[in-house]
């Protein structure tokens, strides 16, 4: 990972700092910390749009999973990333639907983060400083945080692994699972999204191909068979 | 000329040489920069012809250069930490337990000739893979200035912040995490593991960017002046039952 200032500034002013308000101030400095983090929140809400109705996940494990997602993805000076790709919504979409099965390791893995974090870096994880946030998430990559006896089932690495799989699913996969949000996942890579002809200039690439801003199933080509589990009461259409 | 039969005292002696004034000359006419050459060598020089002296040497000079005993002793540093005791666990801030950041290390001894240094922490109680057994390797660090007389705490781990000024130059490698910063102890539950914190003195500098352990290892071959170590342990508990 290459940080430059210009993006430690971006993630400061995007970073969910939230959890900065749960944790007692117990010094000055963690006091006036708590002070800019309470700014940087205000700057994060106008900077966002408000946050869509979570289906699977609990208000908290979505705060987490954006910080986390911003630090896999993070929006630097290439462009935005997972934050603005809405990955998140993704990964709640998928979890009240095609990956209900997966919302238990959830569940399980992102408290046992939260209790590493707390335990050995001494507060919750969206208390914590970036460095200290990327050593944590290094630590629970390659596994090292495992044996902390923190509650990880299997090794800390499989969850990162799962998550850091649907952070990229929910960055780069196709709009109509909820991530990808107006294509800067695809954007950000160069993508030129789905086409169902391609003209001999084109695969020639004899100059760059035009952009096609479009689902995969905004198409009559494709056909979805959509999975999900609706919730009580809601008024979506179920195809 | 008739040859001498006693040969035990070459020196002051105008017989013909013994065996060993014989290499003793050769060497002299093959380094003559290590071996002083006494004048009375010169007589028997002219007397044995040049290219049989030659022939000689070329024979000769291999096992007798490594007999000089042209390179110096190894130094032994001695390497300290304000953090770690030697034989004793290792604080949980500089383990997977606690911040994971790197511990200040000191080193003394290091001879005129150090031009660099460089640390490595590794674990021989976990050995990868098993067709090659090595130590785990936790942290590699190297191109370390001359000047420093240790290494401050928590080295940063952002690959773009600078090192702190008394060690600027340094570079991290890669460790058995694959990542090159320094990762601390997270053994597996159940028997404490001991970490080697090696300080190696170079008398080279410049290596080149992301070697692992064993590239650095290769890269001293022949350029390690001085080296210590600083010997912690660590234990991590087993998992408390219904947690």
């Amino acid at each position: 990972m290459s940080h430059t200032p210009t993006r430690r500034d971006l993630l400061k002013l995007a970073g969910a700092a939230a959890g900065a308000a749960l944790s007692p101030a117990t010094d000055d400095a963690a006091a006036a910390e708590a002070g800019r983090n309470d700014a940087e929140q205000r700057v994060r809400a106008r900077a966002r749009p408000a946050r869509e109705p979570l289906i699977a996940l609990t208000p908290a494990e979505a705060d987490l999973l954006d910080r986390i997602a911003a630090l896999l993805v993070p929006s630097d000076d290439l462009g935005p990333g997972a934050t603005e790709a809405r990955a998140v919504r993704y990964i709640d979409r998928a979890l009240g639907g095609a990956l209900a099965d997966q919302r238990r390791a959830y569940t399980v893995g992102l408290s046992a983060l939260d209790r590493y974090a707390r335990q050995t870096r001494g507060g919750p994880f969206l208390s914590l400083a970036e460095t200290q946030q990327i050593s944590l998430l290094i630590d629970v990559e390659s596994g090292t945080a495992t044996g902390a006896n923190v509650g990880f089932e299997g090794s800390s690495a499989a969850f990162f692994t799962l998550l850091r799989g649907h952070v990229m699913q929910g960055t780069f996969g196709d709009p109509i699972y909820g991530g990808n949000e107006g294509f800067v996942g695809w954007d950000l890579i160069g993508y030129p999204g789905v086409r169902t002809t391609v003209t001999p200039a084109e695969q020639k690439l004899l100059s760059p191909p035009t952009r096609v801003r479009k689902s995969a199933y905004d198409s009559p080509m494709f056909n979805k068979a959509i999975v999900h589990v609706k919730p009580a009461g809601s008024d979506r259409d179920a195809d | 000329m008739t040859p001498a039969a006693d040969d035990a005292a070459p020196e002051g002696r105008t017989n013909g040489p013994s065996p060993s004034a014989s290499r003793y000359w050769a060497a002299a006419a093959a380094c003559p920069a290590v071996v002083a050459r006494p004048a009375y060598r010169t007589e028997r020089c002219v007397y044995f012809g040049r290219m049989r002296h030659l022939l000689l040497a070329l024979l000769l000079s291999p096992v007798l250069i490594t007999d000089a005993a042209a390179q110096p002793a190894t130094a032994a540093l001695t390497v300290t930490s304000p953090t770690l005791t030697s034989g004793q666990p290792i604080p949980k801030v500089h383990t997977a337990d606690g911040e994971n950041t790197s511990p200040a290390l000191a080193w003394t001894g290091a001879p005129a000739s150090t031009r660099s240094y460089a640390v490595v922490c590794e674990d021989p109680d976990v050995l990868l893979p098993p067709t090659n057994p090595q130590p785990f390797v936790h942290w590699v660090i190297y191109n370390i200035p001359a000047s420093a007389k240790g290494l401050p705490a928590a080295i940063p781990i952002d690959p773009a912040a600078a090192m702190p000024t008394e060690m600027a130059g340094a570079i991290q490698g890669p460790s058995g995490f694959r990542r090159p910063i320094y990762r601390g102890p997270a053994p597996p539950p159940g028997k404490p593991h001991h970490y080697h914190f090696i300080v190696y003195a170079l008398d080279v500098d410049g290596l080149p960017a992301g070697l692992t352990r064993a590239q650095l290892t290769e890269a001293m071959v022949g350029h390690v002046v001085g080296q210590g170590q600083l010997v912690a342990t660590y234990e991590r508990k087993p998992p408390t039952p219904g947690h």
